[in-house]
């Protein structure tokens, strides 16, 4: 049982099998948010390896005001943008667009390959998302933070994250109305 | 008829609808209620794939690789002192009992002065080995 009252001040006093414990703990938060910001497998691997140097070096700084894992989720989010600030990507935009006019982009065979996949081809819309909704919708459906620890992740004000998410939702749930019905169409 | 906007819809699906809440929707809202549960269901999806199996040893190698050259630095400074503090201590003793031996001491090391020159070269060569062996284990962003 993880208890991270005992692991953290054995992690600061330099125990490694301690941090082992909490890196097996929370690596999979950390990677799946990771992956859902960069959308590459070993990238979001190699920024995960960074986040948890991070923790090890800064972990003396956690005044336990929150959970360990928002903690961490902070520390991720924050790496993770600004390597995709550092990297000048065409995914980080610093103003979202405005989410109720998005177009995903055209169809292709790669597309139509995703599409016969219904998981697939919402993972391929998030993707496309501008990094605001892709964010809120991880923290809040696979993560299962609160608004106000999302809110203390992003630094987003909570009204923020509530409009992104019922936005994001909305907008995907347009896409999946329509590949539900192609879907019956060619059934039929 | 249509009664419910996307709002009372997410908001229903995230609290969890009744039957009897189902029941007295419309169809359209019932379709509506349906498609974001399945919406809904596949955003919790975990991704297929997680990190790798020895994700903890890696980040683990990275930060023993990112803390020892700290500790090496530290380490050969003092073998370095000690290692000067030693000889001066020697000469030292040894001009104290008998001046002669200061003579016999500079003589002696000058005679060896290769096998201790390539003593201490083949020791920091080692030291140098095992850094550049963890560092090439580390992702190329982080050497």
């Amino acid at each position: 049982m993880f208890n991270e009252r005992e692991i953290i001040p054995k992690v600061i006093n330099g125990d490694f099998k301690a941090f082992d414990q909490l890196v097996k703990q929370y690596e999979r938060l950390v990677y799946y948010i990771i992956l859902k910001l960069v959308d590459h497998k070993e990238e979001a691997e190699d920024i995960s390896q960074e986040v948890f140097i991070k923790v090890y070096n800064s972990l003396n700084e956690f005044n336990y005001q929150s959970k360990l894992s928002t903690w961490i989720a902070k520390v991720a989010y924050s790496i993770t943008i600004n390597h995709l600030k550092k990297s000048k990507s065409d995914r980080f935009t610093e103003y979202p667009v405005n989410i109720d006019h998005y177009h995903f982009t055209a169809e292709n065979p790669e597309q139509a390959m995703i599409e016969k996949d219904k998981s697939a081809y919402i993972n391929h819309l998030i993707a496309q998302m501008p990094y605001q909704y892709k964010t809120v919708l991880t923290l809040y459906h696979l993560n299962e933070f609160s608004y106000q620890e999302i809110q203390e992740i992003t630094g987003m004000p909570e009204g923020t994250v509530k409009s992104y998410l019922f936005r994001g939702r909305k907008l995907l749930k347009e896409k999946l109305e329509q590949y539900l019905k192609k879907d019956t169409m060619k059934l039929s | 008829m249509k009664k419910l906007n996307d709002d009372d819809i997410q908001k229903l699906v995230a609290e969890g609808v009744t039957a009897q809440q189902m029941e007295s929707l419309s169809a359209e809202d019932k379709i509506d209620m349906e498609v974001y549960q399945l919406l809904f269901n596949e955003l919790e999806k975990e991704p297929e794939e997680g990190p790798s199996f020895y994700f903890s040893k890696k980040v683990n190698i990275a930060l023993q690789a990112q803390i020892k050259p700290r500790s090496s630095n530290q380490f050969y400074m003092t073998v370095g002192l000690i290692f000067t503090l030693s000889i001066a201590a020697a000469i030292g003793i040894l001009i104290l009992i008998d001046k002669n031996y200061q003579t016999e001491f500079v003589a002696m090391m000058i005679s060896w002065k290769w096998i201790i020159l390539f003593g201490i070269a083949w020791f920091f060569a080692i030291q140098y080995a095992d850094q550049k062996m963890l560092m090439s284990k580390l992702p190329a962003h982080r050497r």
